[in-house]
């Protein structure tokens, strides 16, 4: 099974989605912000789906989103958006550039695990 | 819960107070092929439908704690669930439940028990609603507080509503600035601003208000914005209500409707403590509008039609009467003079005769006209009823009323009105009276009219001053051939020639 991306730039988020990925069987790496994510995922052709936060510095997860789809690349690749933001205009956006969902902290782990268990690529 | 969302089958959220009709619910709609999760709970119900919205939700038009609408109105206002069907059931086949549901925003009302109305209801409403794309919200932890929500739901229904009937009740100013200004000042109780316009088409008014220093800024950016050309005509409200600071944002405009008319516009430039929700408030305030501002056009309307002479577009004899009595007492208060001038048409019933009444309408028109053209803004020139016209000259004593009345004389004498048979001239005669101390009006205006009948007896064509001092108006000082026939003035001397005040 592929890896899971997870991005956010606030360590104890990654650390406790990393977790609770990890004891459901997934295989987890992190980025710290939207550069970051881009980079992994350019590199990295075993990743399966990405968490996504909003808010974060120097690129944030939309602009990321929008940057990792370019040129039609990585179309296939699920992205969940994972975040405090729950405004419907970011929400339209994010649909626009093809994440899969959107899921407002805290979230419930179970919930979480369901989406990329039935998300994530093979 | 994931699965249900990117299942074939549609989720269905059921909330029902009672157990048991719940179950039979439950069974019924499974059978139809939904999904369904029901909930006593009309809060655990919001609460399931924010944090992954069904297909459709289905609960009581009334229920305990949270009621059918309430719950609607909230689903309807939240972004994840504003495109989600709520269907409502109530006991009765009432117009009034109809009615409420269908203002909160449901997409069907369905009377208790009738379930294959109920199906069909909800085969339309999930129809209806908008393609699945796959894409699914998970707006919470799971906890939102309904109660809460559907409190600052109301707060802002009836914010809206109040606002609305705030504007609704400017209705009753009669006219165009006061309605403004009544306007100006609530608005700028619920919207900081540094300036705020309104513009209508027909009539063509314009009215703005601004902090003092800002007048110019305001008035090109407002005149910009809503496309009003540069001139005179302008409503000015000037105060400390509007801000004065730098342009901050933008400004919002809005149309304002009235039934299916366009009335006009208004528009404001927020200022930075303005509210996010401005424009939104605004496009609310336009709408209410429309109403009070056509009120106060047809009040306009039909007080100008009230006091004006339709045929010479002067005043009308009773709004010259009421116009007097406040003048008069002014006068009288401040020992100020005040003249009246008496003019009638000469021979003008062989006007009529040989010329026809299209005619003589024609030569009053032009007198009227004249008077408009001729007269010094604080003159009030009138109809006073037939072929007699009335002037009051105000601030102006007995000599210079005569110099006015005999530039009128002269200037009827000049005219010439051309008509379909002929181009018609006429002169006219005219009474002067200066008003005495404690005179009545009825007494004063007396005493022109026979100053003016005095004038027809001497020959016409011609000016009288009546007597000032109460001795009866005499003709004087006969001047040749036709022009001020004055009555003497105490010292003998004519004082025709003294310009006015």
């Amino acid at each position: 099974m592929k890896k899971v991306l997870v991005v956010d730039d606030s360590p104890t988020i990654r650390q406790q989605v990393s977790q609770t990925l990890a004891q459901s069987g997934f295989e987890v790496i992190e980025a710290a912000d939207g550069i970051e994510g881009a980079e992994k995922i350019a590199s990295d052709a075993d990743i399966g789906i990405v968490i996504l936060d909003v808010n974060m510095p120097r690129m944030n997860g939309l602009e990321m989103l929008e940057k990792v789809r370019e040129g039609g690349r990585h179309r296939d690749l699920p992205v969940i958006m994972l975040t405090t933001e729950g405004q419907q205009s970011l929400i339209e956006r994010a649909k626009l550039a093809g994440a899969k969902g959107w899921i407002v902290k805290p979230f419930k782990a179970e919930l979480l695990v369901s989406a990329v268990r039935k998300l994530i690529t093979t | 819960m994931i699965e249900t969302v990117h299942g074939s089958l549609l989720r269905a959220i059921l909330v029902d107070a009672d157990d048991e009709s719940r179950e039979v619910m439950m069974r019924r709609l499974s059978a139809q092929g939904y999904v369904v999760e029901a909930t006593p709970d009309p809060a655990e119900g919001a609460n399931m439908a924010l944090s992954a919205p069904p297909a459709v939700l289905v609960a009581d038009l009334w229920m305990p704690s949270i009621s059918g609408v309430q719950l609607c109105r909230l689903l309807r206002a939240e972004p994840a669930t504003a495109d989600m069907p709520v269907i409502l059931r109530g006991q009765h086949d009432d117009p009034r439940s109809r009615f409420w549901a269908e203002r909160a925003g449901a997409a069907a009302y369905v009377v208790k028990g009738r379930m294959a109305e109920l199906v069909r209801a909800l085969s339309r409403a999930v129809a209806g609603r908008k393609a699945d794309d796959g894409f699914f919200m998970q707006l919470s932890g799971g906890s939102f507080d309904i109660r809460d929500r559907i409190a600052s739901q109301l707060d802002i229904a009836l914010f809206e509503s109040v606002i609305a009937a705030e504007v609704r009740a400017l209705g009753n100013h009669g006219s165009f600035e006061r309605l403004f200004d009544a306007f100006s000042q609530f608005l700028s109780q619920v919207i900081n601003y540094r300036w705020l316009a309104v513009h209508t088409t027909h009539p063509a008014r314009f009215a703005l208000h601004h902090h003092p220093h800002d007048a110019m800024a305001a008035e090109n950016e407002a005149r910009e914005v809503l496309g009003v050309p540069a001139d005179g005509n302008l409503v000015r409200v000037a105060d400390g209500d509007a801000r004065e600071e730098a342009p901050a944002a933008a400004p919002v405009v809005c149309p304002i409707p009235f039934g299916a008319s366009l009335l006009g516009s208004i528009a404001l430039a927020p200022s930075h403590a303005a509210a996010p929700d401005t424009a939104t408030l605004l496009s609310l305030v336009a709408r209410e509008l429309g109403g009070p501002l056509r009120i106060a056009a047809l009040m306009e309307e039909s007080q100008r039609l009230a006091t004006v002479d339709s045929l010479t577009g002067l005043m009308n004899r009773r709004a010259f009467m009421e116009m007097m009595r406040v003048e008069i007492n002014r006068c009288q208060r401040y020992g100020m003079p005040l003249s009246l001038l008496l003019l009638d048409i000469d021979h003008f019933k062989s006007i009529n005769d040989n010329h026809g009444h299209a005619a003589g309408d024609q030569a009053l028109t032009a007198m009227g006209e004249l008077l408009d053209r001729q007269m010094r803004v604080p003159d009030w020139p009138a109809r006073w009823g037939g072929e007699e016209l009335v002037i009051a000259l105000t601030n102006t004593d007995s000599a210079g009323g005569a110099v006015a009345g005999e530039r009128v004389r002269q200037a009827v004498e000049a005219l010439a009105v051309p008509t379909e048979s002929a181009t018609l001239r006429f002169t006219v005669s005219v009474g002067l009276a200066t008003l005495r101390a404690q005179e009545s009006l009825e007494a004063f205006i007396d005493r022109a009219d026979r100053a003016m009948y005095a004038a027809k007896v001497g020959g016409r064509n011609r000016l009288v001053i009546a007597e000032h001092e109460g001795r009866g108006e005499q003709a004087a000082q006969p001047p040749a051939p036709a022009g001020i026939a004055s009555t003497r003035a105490p010292n003998g001397e004519l004082r025709g020639d003294e310009s006015r005040p």
